[in-house]
């Protein structure tokens, strides 16, 4: 059967946890920075640095991607190719 | 069936931990969890889930599929068709999107190509697109050389579209048309949106009892569609036939 993604809203309160959990810190510009080296976090998916407000968690570790809609489109092309193969 | 906790209530119970200053490990195995769920049924998490279910939701449709099997699934305009889709998906229902900081993105990504496709789908042409591109895999052309069309379609689309206003008179319609016909191009579109689309239908009639379309070998398609204040749309998609 086919397998396709499902979002669930997440408050921001929520999101803000789980980011911290996740090992993010959101300073003061309003972009996610990687706890460990102090770096800006940047969207594997889009090569952009995230922003709280876009932030988006898909499966995979629960890996944070921007969530503008041709990011999470393009995360769903290769949601669909992984799909595919298996 | 699955005892399977939602994952609203593992996030509630995150950041009651995180409130109470729990452990790290206690923090890991509430992650642990929630990242087992999330994998295994596909769960995303976004304040844009709408969005992003639409998303998924539209790639599941017929024409995105059809897209992909004529166009290969790693062309550059696949995601944005998808975006695409869903903004004309949107517009047929009457539901209210952000279009311009979409095509913001699509700008900064593809440049004017991206905004081009994004258009086609809020002005709803994108499903006359897909039809024509499935009936040249109908015809038995490969994919790449569907994918070069589509390119150039994309890179020449206000060249080869006329949208007709309601305003325009029958005459200048039946020229602008001529003009694209007597331009051999391979493909062009007309779009009659409200009250300008009995203006297209009487300009194309008129060419029509006039034999300008066949004796020029075209032919043409017509389809009705949504635009992005939810109007009727008429389009017709012409094609060089030799």
């Amino acid at each position: 059967m086919e397998k396709t993604l499902k979002f669930f809203n997440i408050t921001q309160e929520q999101k803000r946890a789980l980011l911290k959990a996740l090992g993010y810190e959101i300073l003061e510009d309003g972009f996610l920075y990687d706890k460990k080296n102090g770096k800006p976090y940047i969207c594997p998916n889009s090569d952009e640095k995230v922003s709280f407000d876009s932030a988006t968690i898909v499966p995979g570790s629960l890996l944070v991607i921007k969530g503008d809609p041709l990011s999470v489109s393009k995360y769903l092309s290769e949601f669909e190719e992984k799909q595919v193969k298996k | 069936m699955s005892g399977d906790e939602s994952p609203q209530k593992i996030l509630k119970e995150l950041v009651y931990s995180m409130s109470k200053g729990a452990t790290a490990a206690v923090i890991d195995k509430i992650l642990g969890k929630l990242s087992k769920l999330a994998n295994r049924k596909k769960y995303g998490f976004s304040a844009s889930h709408k969005m992003g279910n639409a998303l998924a939701e539209i790639s599941k449709r017929d024409a995105f599929k059809r897209l992909k099997e004529c166009v290969g699934a790693d062309h550059w305009a696949i995601d944005f068709c998808r975006v695409g889709l869903v903004v004309a998906e949107s517009n047929r229902l009457g539901e209210k999107i952000d279009i311009s900081s979409i095509k913001t993105e699509a700008l900064s990504r593809e440049g004017p190509k991206g905004v081009t496709v994004i258009n086609m789908g809020s002005t709803g042409a994108i499903h006359s697109v897909i039809a024509y591109l499935s009936k040249l895999k109908l015809e038995n052309l490969l994919t790449e050389d569907i994918a070069k069309k589509f390119d150039k379609m994309i890179e020449n689309w206000d060249r080869i579209t006329i949208f007709v206003k309601g305003d325009d008179s029958i005459s200048s319609t039946k020229s602008k048309i001529l003009k694209l016909i007597k331009n051999e191009n391979e493909v062009f579109w007309i779009f009659g949106y409200g009250s300008a689309r009995m203006i297209a239908c009487k300009a194309i009639a008129e060419l029509n009892n006039e034999r300008k379309i066949l004796e020029n070998d075209y032919i043409w398609d017509p389809d009705h569609i949504k635009d992005g204040s939810g109007k009727d749309v008429v389009s017709f998609a012409f094609k060089l036939c030799y």
